[in-house]
């Protein structure tokens, strides 16, 4: 089969490898109709993102039709069209049953590898590198899916395979992070960053009943994406106005009730996002405040909520906790349940509630991906997100 | 893995001194005195105690989650015979007495002089509101010489280590029926 196979940093080839087998009773193998690139792969492009092997399959964002099923795999049959959660998890440990499928002690192989960091092991996930379980990844004709029994839902509508393939990472992602921001109706939110998470930030946060969104980036076509088809109240564009300002103007002094950063800080954080060149040019325009989470918290209003959809690994030197104490903020990140928000919000895209496939802005083979890659990372002709097809 | 600034405390020396600090509070202790020389390991898994017991009391199911373990034959309800191999290995076999036994509470073994390798230890069971905590804990002999760096080759290098797999091992064939793998999956060419 083809697969795009990781040779080393920013060097993507699409590659014959063999075909995936049945490994455990309980795996599937799915053929693969839609693949997307993940803000976060950019970083395993760039080479941030360790330990990766030459050959290692990239790509944690698919869906496709089940073409294999192991002996303990009941509930599916050849030919079912699913979507594949991003994290690999067994259903069944403590964690699992709770719905903090992230938190499964039974997926990771290298579980080891992250328990020496962390303390215990973490989420292993399709196609992002060794640490987190060197899984075969999704951007490949076909992927072995292990604890397919739990993970895979089932997809019963005709929709067309764009509007259904964000429910697998980014949508879910994005609605646990409003939900995480603690959205409630006639709130003020601020969204930093629009790529393909601030988009659907502001989308969830509009869903949850915000009076306000105000969405800030540097990119005007970006900014006008996300007020004409995300739902945001306001844009600021952080190159012609100070930020602060505008937001406690726009707030009349209360500042913002909730602060989403959809950016991320660490550019070899392990995300599973979008993370994107502009957050780069933030960073250089804000010498003396070096972050974009630095930036939330002053303007978040006293008691708010700072939640980080945009993935930290690494560790932040000079980190205002005082002032996240004395104004008593709230911080909240961490990986998606996503097997329960994937479920959850599958009904709001069949009714048409929600529409998501307005972010796709090039639609490629899999033999292109090296160059979808390229483009992506650099926005070339303003790519936003790349969606593939075998 | 992580770029760590060079004036930094490592992550090892941080939670070095974090050890040291529950040390020297008193307050927690080991659920064994006798620590010293032996390997420890803890989990909890998600089934009931009757069920984590009696698979771990079948001591024919150790082959398949100990690694390298080829085969245990229970002689009868109080001996065993145990040979461990590595793929192109060498081969070690003891044979193990029960020495007690508190069923769904307490397993404890030690091998007979016979053995490559003299071990003991136990393994206690109970009750918890997140599932059944296992408590293994066991010391081993090597006899020296060659056939201890062959031992540490079993061991690849680490029982210490090999023992924290192991109960993960064990945890995720009785939560999750199968045991987390990716060895033979499909990747592109080396270069």
């Amino acid at each position: 089969m083809k697969a795009l196979c990781y040779n080393g940093k920013r060097d993507i080839r699409c590659e014959k490898v063999p075909d995936p087998v049945i490994l455990n009773p309980r795996d599937a193998i799915i053929k693969v109709t839609s693949t997307a690139i993940c803000g976060s792969d950019v970083h395993i492009y760039g080479g941030h993102v360790q330990p990766m092997e030459a050959g290692d399959i990239l790509g944690h964002e698919f869906m496709g039709h089940v073409g294999e099923v192991g002996k303990d795999v009941t509930n599916l049959v050849i030919g079912d069209r699913v979507l594949v959660p991003f994290t690999i998890s067994c259903g069944r440990c403590y964690n699992c049953e709770m719905g903090v499928t992230p938190a499964c002690d039974n997926f990771n192989p290298k579980g080891w590898m992250t328990e020496k960091l962390f303390g215990y092991p973490v989420a292993a996930l399709y196609g992002y590198s060794h640490l987190y379980g060197g899984y075969a990844g999704g951007q490949a004709e076909y992927v072995r899916v292990p604890y397919a029994d739990f993970g895979l839902l089932k997809v019963t509508n005709e929709l067309p395979d764009d509007k259904l393939l964000f429910l697998t990472d980014i949508f879910p992602t994005v609605y646990m992070a409003a939900e995480n921001a603690n959205v409630k109706p006639g709130d003020t939110v601020a969204v930093w960053g629009c790529g393909p998470v601030g988009q659907f930030c502001i989308k969830s946060a509009q869903l949850m009943g915000a009076n306000q969104i105000i969405a800030i980036d540097n990119m005007p076509e970006r900014l006008e994406l996300a007020r004409t088809k995300a739902g945001a109240t306001h844009t600021i564009n952080y190159q012609e106005v100070n930020v602060l300002e505008a937001l406690a103007d726009l707030t009349a002094g209360r500042g913002p009730d909730s602060c989403i950063d959809a950016v991320g800080m660490e550019a070899h954080g392990v995300s599973l996002l979008a993370k994107y060149e502009a957050v780069k040019q933030a960073l250089k325009l804000q010498m003396d405040r070096p972050t974009v989470l630095w930036q939330m918290i002053r303007p978040c209003k006293k008691g708010g909520t700072l939640s980080l959809p945009g993935v930290y690994v690494g560790w932040i030197d000079k980190f205002p906790l005082g002032v996240i104490f004395g104004k008593g903020l709230t911080l909240k990140c961490g990986q998606t349940y996503i097997h329960k928000y994937m479920r959850e919000l599958i009904g709001r895209v069949e009714s048409g509630e929600v529409v998501l496939d307005f972010i796709i802005s090039h639609r490629l083979s899999l033999a292109d991906g090296p160059d979808a890659y390229r483009m992506f990372t650099e926005k070339e002709d303003h790519c936003i997100k790349v969606v593939m097809t075998p | 893995m992580y770029d760590w600034p060079e004036d930094f405390a490592t992550f090892e020396e941080i939670q070095k001194a974090f050890e040291q600090d529950a040390r020297q509070g008193e307050q927690y202790s080991p659920f064994t005195k006798d620590q010293e020389g032996y390997v420890q390991r803890a989990v909890t898994i998600n089934r009931p105690l009757a069920e984590v017991y009696k698979f771990w009391r079948r001591l024919s199911n150790f082959p398949l989650f100990m690694k390298y373990v080829v085969s245990v034959d229970e002689v009868d309800d109080k001996y065993s015979n145990w040979i461990i191999k590595r793929p192109a290995g060498v081969e070690v076999q003891w044979a193990a007495d029960i020495v007690e036994e508190i069923p769904d509470e307490l397993l404890s073994w030690r091998s007979l002089p016979s053995g490559d390798i003299s071990n003991h230890g136990d393994a206690r069971f109970n009750e918890s509101p997140h599932g059944t905590e296992v408590r293994l804990k066991f010391r081993y002999n090597a006899p020296g010489g060659k056939l201890t760096d062959k031992l540490m080759h079993l061991f690849d290098g680490d029982p210490a280590e090999q023992a924290r797999e192991n109960m993960c091992r064990f945890k995720q064939l009785l939560e999750a029926g199968v045991i987390a793998t990716i060895d033979g999956q499909s990747k592109g060419k080396k270069l």
